[in-house]
């Protein structure tokens, strides 16, 4: 008996100290972090002043990224950036749909200090309309990098109510590639010989389907697996794949002759690209289950042997090329990699100068905003000048002078090999180097230098080259002229804008897998039809309102 | 003359009396009270949203969903007249083929399992069946995934047998898709649903089965006129419950296996629920779509118990 009580008061002291040890792991991992950053702070000499508070304890920024996944703020970038900013940060991960966390956060009005969400979504309006975010701009005198570095950017970014909620990441004039046909330089070569292989001169519509079925007869199979001539990822939510889209000459919406605002799908390259798509399908030259091809699957099939090329973003090829460089016998031709290298295709009714690979907004991919739940707008405002100064970014994409890279005779320059060391193992690298892990208020220029922003893109690969060579000229277009206009949050025409764009998600997968092109045209009417019924001339109409007041903001009409 | 005994009546006790006298049941009643109050009826405050325009302004939701403007039926009448028709064919296909196989099955399993006699087989067979049960939905859609892929186990299967010549693409054809999930809606929870029946089984009297040995009745004749009659209260009840979840026919599994082009087949009333309220920030309208559901549920709930408490005396209330 006396055995039993005494039994199960030890076990009743494990449970209470066991549950003490969970309720405190939070508290002790901020510790960690906070005297880990105020010894650094310490050694430094820094001014903390603004990161402290009245009790003297240093303020830790909640910060809530987007594209952070289950990435860890613990990385020798990250404690570099809370020493010389004298803050903590908390980076708050995703935890599975960004959408729905931003959305969660918003309705519970548990939102973090600071929250970085896609610009373009609707999300970021509800957010202003809701009063979640502060107007930044009221703090720019606080940040004098800010307006030196965002410049015409920042007028651009205003609210109805001529004050900016945020801080735009990515942002300014960016000639960079974005979507390509990717193929398989060992194939090109082998097909084509090295001449055309290597030639930045596009492909007719025409040679490159002809490309496609010699593969094919070429190679029917690979190391005993079927071949795929040309790979594509899952459908996107209201829009259609970016290279087939590029080769055609579609944007993001269309402008017609008057200046009016439409969907993308009422773009007379819109059907184009449906049709060749289409014919690919029907031809067995396209991957049947594209449709299944979420990013994870779409990566891993690249990463095999038995596929010619894709159509997508350039940068899809990173993983897929490491991993095919370890695949031994993986190249067709001794000496040429069997790296996705990109290459521009054109569409019937385009020229090489009316392309639309790369939609690129100036005003960036992310919205970053502070929101009113930030108790230190001071230790805030102060971090973000830091990141966004020329000193901050250089730390974040670059690492850590003179460990990383250094200036060389006026340039800057890698010294640790940082870029080779990418391009063996990109997720894993940046995962535990740090560099370009956490991509925060960037800015496309260049340095003064000439060298580019990222480190990793400084010394081009052979994938970055083809993609600069083949794909910059001619196909850059501004996505910041549509972003943001479809209507926000809950009412009536954010109803109808979901409804047309769910009309317009299940036709596109239809008509791409049509029997026939007679077939694409049924379905195709039927899905205008469908939209129409559903209020597309409306939402139309309330977008293309906003696109005009933009336009005219904007004095580009 | 003898005296009538006198009879003394109860004294009746107050209900104040009582509760006095089962206070410290009451008292321990008290945490799960608060508990049922606190999660299961006071987020039902929220219903309200869906007969106004909610918008979150970081005031407070309470203040928010006061303050809001009163649309009454308006986000109902929206969704019965665009989506519902389409919506409601989906989840009650999809339903409807999971209850044809997901009901009968674990009673089957059930009754074969009894049946079995070697504790070793038995045994594996049980652990073997409810294995599944434990498996999260990202795990069993990526199996699904991979067996019916073009290149994968089941078209293999069919080709080397000569069924088929060109691959089927399972994830492209709208109907194949409530199949697949009835399919493995029925083999994720089998196993574990049998149990509730292994125990229901377990409990008949065995001298029944003794008494119909000597009467030299055969094996399906003690399943037909013993196992099954035992069981028949147990199955009307499942029965009930599992027609008060009709509607809810499942989330992960469409999220994670479906797509795009066969959206207009596998988009069920939560998936739109989620997509709308959650992933648009249409607060008010997954609400609406949400309460819909549940008000359909509880009517299918009623209709059942009073149908089955008709046919038999089992039922729920």
């Amino acid at each position: 008996m006396r055995l039993k009580k005494w039994l199960a008061g030890v076990l009743a002291l494990a449970m209470v100290a066991s549950m003490a040890a969970c309720g405190s792991k939070g508290g002790a991992d901020t510790t960690t972090k906070a005297d880990a950053a105020e010894t650094t702070k310490a050694e430094a000499g820094e001014d903390t002043t603004a990161a402290e508070g009245n009790d003297g304890e240093v303020y830790t920024i909640r910060f809530f990224d987007k594209n952070s996944g289950t990435r860890t703020f613990d990385d020798k970038i990250a404690l570099e950036l809370m020493k010389r900013t004298g803050v903590n940060v908390d980076v708050v991960n995703p935890t599975g749909d960004p959408a729905e966390k931003l959305s969660l956060m918003l309705a519970a009005g548990d939102y973090p200090d600071i929250v970085l969400m896609d610009r373009s979504s609707d999300i970021v309006n509800q957010y202003i309309e809701a009063g979640a975010l502060i107007p930044i701009s009221d703090y720019f005198d606080l940040m004098p990098h800010v307006q030196e570095r965002y410049g015409e950017v920042l007028n651009k970014s205003v609210y109805s109510d001529g004050k900016n909620y945020y801080l735009n990441n990515w942002y300014g004039v960016d000639p960079d590639p974005v979507n390509a046909f990717c193929m398989r330089h060992d194939l090109m070569v082998d097909l084509l010989g090295e001449e055309r292989a290597e030639s930045d001169e596009p492909f007719t519509w025409e040679e490159f389907v002809q490309l496609l079925k010699d593969f094919k007869a070429k190679y029917p199979t690979i190391d005993g697996a079927e071949t795929y001539p040309l790979v594509i990822g899952q459908p996107g939510t209201g829009e259609i794949n970016g290279a087939f889209a590029g080769a055609n000459g579609v944007k993001t919406m269309y402008v017609d002759d008057n200046g009016d605002l439409h969907f993308a799908c009422d773009d007379p390259g819109f059907k184009d690209a449906i049709y060749q798509m289409n014919e690919l399908y029907r031809e067995g030259l396209l991957d049947p289950e594209w449709t299944s091809n979420a990013s994870e699957l779409f990566t891993s099939k690249l990463s095999n042997t038995n596929v010619f090329g894709f159509a997508g973003a350039w940068w899809g090829a990173w993983t897929p090329n490491a991993a095919l460089d370890v695949v031994e016998g993986a190249s067709v031709v001794e000496g040429v990699t069997p790296h996705y290298l990109a290459y521009k295709v054109l569409g019937p009714s385009v020229t090489a100068e009316t392309t639309t690979y790369s939609g690129r907004s100036t005003l960036g991919w992310d919205a970053i905003g502070v929101t009113k739940n930030c108790t230190n707008i001071e230790a805030v405002c102060k971090f973000i000048d830091y990141c966004v100064s020329e000193e901050g970014q250089d730390l974040l994409l670059w690492g850590i002078q003179g460990e990383d890279w250094d200036i060389v005779d006026g340039v800057h320059t890698d010294i640790a090999g940082v870029a080779e060391a990418y391009e063996a193992d990109p997720t894993n690298y940046v995962n535990e180097n740090g560099i370009c892990k956490w991509t925060w208020f960037v800015g496309n220029a260049r340095h003064e230098d000439g060298t580019a922003t990222r480190i990793y893109y400084n010394e081009m690969s052979e994938t970055a080259t083809y993609a600069y060579q083949n794909i910059t000229t001619n196909a850059a277009y501004d996505t910041a002229d549509f972003a943001g206009l479809q209507p926000a949050g809950q009412s009536m025409e954010a109803l109808a804008y979901q409804t047309v764009i769910d009309d317009f998600d299940q036709y596109y997968p239809k008509m791409v897998n049509a029997s026939s092109a007679e077939e694409v045209d049924t379905l195709y009417d039927e899905m205008i039809a469908k939209m129409n019924a559903d209020g597309k001339a409306d939402v139309e109409a309330y977008m293309n309102d906003l696109y005009q007041a933009r336009m005219e903001l904007w004095g580009m009409k | 003359m003898a005296k009538e005994p006198k009879t003394i009546a109860p004294k009746k006790k107050s209900v104040w009396n009582t509760i006095w006298h089962q206070r410290y049941l009451y008292i321990l009643m008290i945490p799960a009270l608060v508990w049922v109050i606190l999660i299961c009826y006071a987020p039902m405050t929220g219903l309200y949203m869906a007969f106004v325009n909610y918008k979150p302004t970081g005031e407070g939701y309470f203040k928010d969903l006061i303050s809001a403007k009163f649309v009454g039926f308006d986000w109902f009448k929206y969704f019965l007249t665009h989506d519902f028709g389409k919506i409601m064919r989906n989840t009650l296909c999809t339903s409807g083929l999971t209850l044809l196989f997901s009901f009968p099955m674990p009673i089957i399993l059930a009754i074969l399992l009894n049946e079995v006699r070697n504790t070793h087989v038995k045994k594996f067979v049980q652990t073997a069946s409810y294995l599944p049960y434990f498996i999260s939905w990202v795990i069993a859609a990526n199996i699904f995934m991979t067996f019916l892929s073009s290149t994968g186990l089941v078209n293999d299967l069919l080709k080397k047998m000569g069924v088929i010549e060109e691959s089927i693409l399972f994830f492209q054809k709208g109907p194949y898709f409530w199949w697949i999930i009835a399919f493995a809606n029925t083999w994720k929870s089998m196993g574990y649903n049998a149990i509730i029946y292994l125990s229901t089984i377990s409990g008949i009297d065995q001298q029944l089965y003794e008494a119909a040995d000597v009467d030299g009745a055969t094996r399906v004749q003690k399943i037909w006129y013993i196992t099954l009659p035992s069981i028949k209260g147990t199955i009307s009840i499942l029965l009930i419950l599992a027609i008060g979840g009709i509607l809810t026919t499942g989330f992960e599994q469409q999220l994670l296996m479906g797509n795009n082009s066969i959206l207009d087949y596998s988009d069920v009333l939560d998936t739109y629920a989620y997509r709308y309220g959650l992933g648009k920030g249409m607060y008010s309208y997954g609400t609406a779509v949400g309460m819909f559901k549940s008000v359909v549920s509880f009517i299918l709930v009623m209709t059942a118990n009073k149908i089955t408490s008709k046919l038999n005396d089992s039922a729920l209330f």
